[in-house]
């Protein structure tokens, strides 16, 4: 299968970016191979909607799973309905660490948002499944 | 003649000296709460707002059946306001700008339109007879512009029927919404206080309006402290300094007792009425002579 990683940089060796929609890169990692292919971060700039955009490309690129730091509530909702499985939490180690973590099973999917919306109807207050009680995985 | 009050910087005066015009001003006007977010001119002018009107903005709804997919509504829309991450696009109303760009795009008729609740447009009179009109934004909501062009347009069928000046209360701030509030104004007033906040703030203001090419003017509220900052600065930029109002614990006494600054004392009414006059010969159009 297909999965998303959100980095600081474009390789595997880079830190695991903690946003996802304004991420620095998106690695696109084919499991079965392990071969890692960046993807343009499409709306990293955008004024509203960077991560709607985000999930919109990992849909076209045909991923299945996404690690990353924190998706915000509007992109869990598109992520969710993509039926892409989401792995929060995942900031502060390489995007390797994390792929190595999620093939060993040892990640656990969370797909309610951990980030507050940045965006207008966003800001309403941390949704289910914040920081505090997320699961690290 | 449209006068704008506005500050960068909150709560350096723009309610206090926009209601105090208000109450001198020497000719009919007409006052504005533009600070759609949390309007109260209407309480210092103690005006019954009598007219409440519901505000909408045109957003897309999908019907499923119709929609075959194709996500041409999606690559019209510049807000991400639709995701294609299914068979049909989904939609994010509270992104949407209401551009109607999306409904001409689609090719099967499947985008209907829809409304969402800005807020109310207020109108009402102050005691004697001052028109005053307002905005309410709905809690949620975040544009606040839709709403103030909304506020507008009632404004100027009111002013067709019955001609008078128009005193603005501006948001504080140097976005989106402030930019609303003072974009036909022939006088932009910047209220502002003798502080590094106040300094500062003015000086945001001032860089994102002067890009309207609206004329502006500063007021110094609270002054009396260390207005040589201010002062340097507005010479600097060329903009008048019209009043300085001292800083006074009536004028605050007074402000939290709902009163207006005129009610405050003579000397104060006097400020007032000598700024309503420098107001209006400054914003008066070169050619045109102001009435009495």
């Amino acid at each position: 299968m297909k999965l998303a990683i959100t980095t600081m940089g474009t390789t595997l060796d880079d830190a695991v970016d903690p946003r996802f929609g304004r991420a620095t890169g998106l690695l696109i990692v084919d499991t079965t191979t392990g071969a890692a292919t960046p993807l343009a971060v499409p709306a990293a700039h955008a004024v509203q909607g960077a991560g709607l955009a985000a999930a919109e490309a990992l849909v076209k690129a045909g991923a299945k799973a996404l690690l990353t730091g924190a998706v915000g509530p509007k992109a869990a909702r598109a992520l969710e309905a993509a039926g892409i499985a989401v792995y929060q939490g995942l900031e502060g180690q390489s995007a390797r660490a994390a792929l190595e973590r999620f093939n060993a099973g040892a990640l656990t999917p969370e797909n309610a948002p951990r980030a507050m919306g940045h965006a207008p109807g966003g800001a309403i207050g941390h949704a289910p499944g914040g920081a505090i009680a997320g699961h690290e995985g | 003649m449209i006068i704008a009050v506005a500050s960068g910087k909150g709560g350096t005066g723009k309610t206090t000296v926009a209601a105090g015009l208000a109450r001198v001003w020497p000719r009919p006007v007409v006052a504005v709460d533009f600070d759609v977010e949390a309007p109260n001119l209407d309480l210092f002018l103690n005006a019954t707002m009598t007219r409440e009107i519901q505000a909408t903005l045109p957003v897309p709804r999908i019907d499923p059946a119709l929609c075959t997919g194709c996500g041409a509504c999606r690559d019209a829309c510049a807000f991400n306001a639709l995701a294609m991450v299914g068979p049909v696009p989904m939609l994010f109303p509270e992104l949407c700008h209401a551009c109607g760009g999306c409904l001409l795009r689609c090719p099967t008729g499947a985008l209907v339109e829809d409304q969402r609740l800005l807020g109310e447009v207020l109108e009402g009179r102050t005691p004697r007879g001052g028109r005053v009109f307002a905005g309410r934004l709905r809690i949620g909501e975040a544009h606040a512009p839709p709403l103030m062009r909304k506020v507008r347009v009632a404004l100027r069928a009111s002013l067709a029927q019955e001609p008078a000046d128009v005193l603005i209360d501006a948001p504080p701030g140097a976005s989106c919404p402030a930019l609303e509030a003072v974009r036909d104004a022939d006088l932009v007033v910047l209220v502002t206080e003798p502080t590094p906040f106040g300094l500062h703030d003015l000086r945001l203001a001032w860089g994102a309006m002067k890009g309207l090419g609206r004329r502006m003017a500063v007021v110094i509220n609270r002054a009396g402290f260390d207005d040589q900052g201010v002062r340097t600065f507005c010479a600097e930029a060329g903009l008048p300094v019209l009043a300085a109002l001292p800083f006074d614990r009536d004028v605050a006494e007074a402000y939290a007792r709902g009163r207006t600054l005129d009610e405050v004392g003579p000397e104060h009414a006097g400020r007032l009425r000598a700024l309503a006059q420098a107001i209006t010969a400054l914003a008066t159009p070169s050619g045109e002579t102001a009435h009495a």
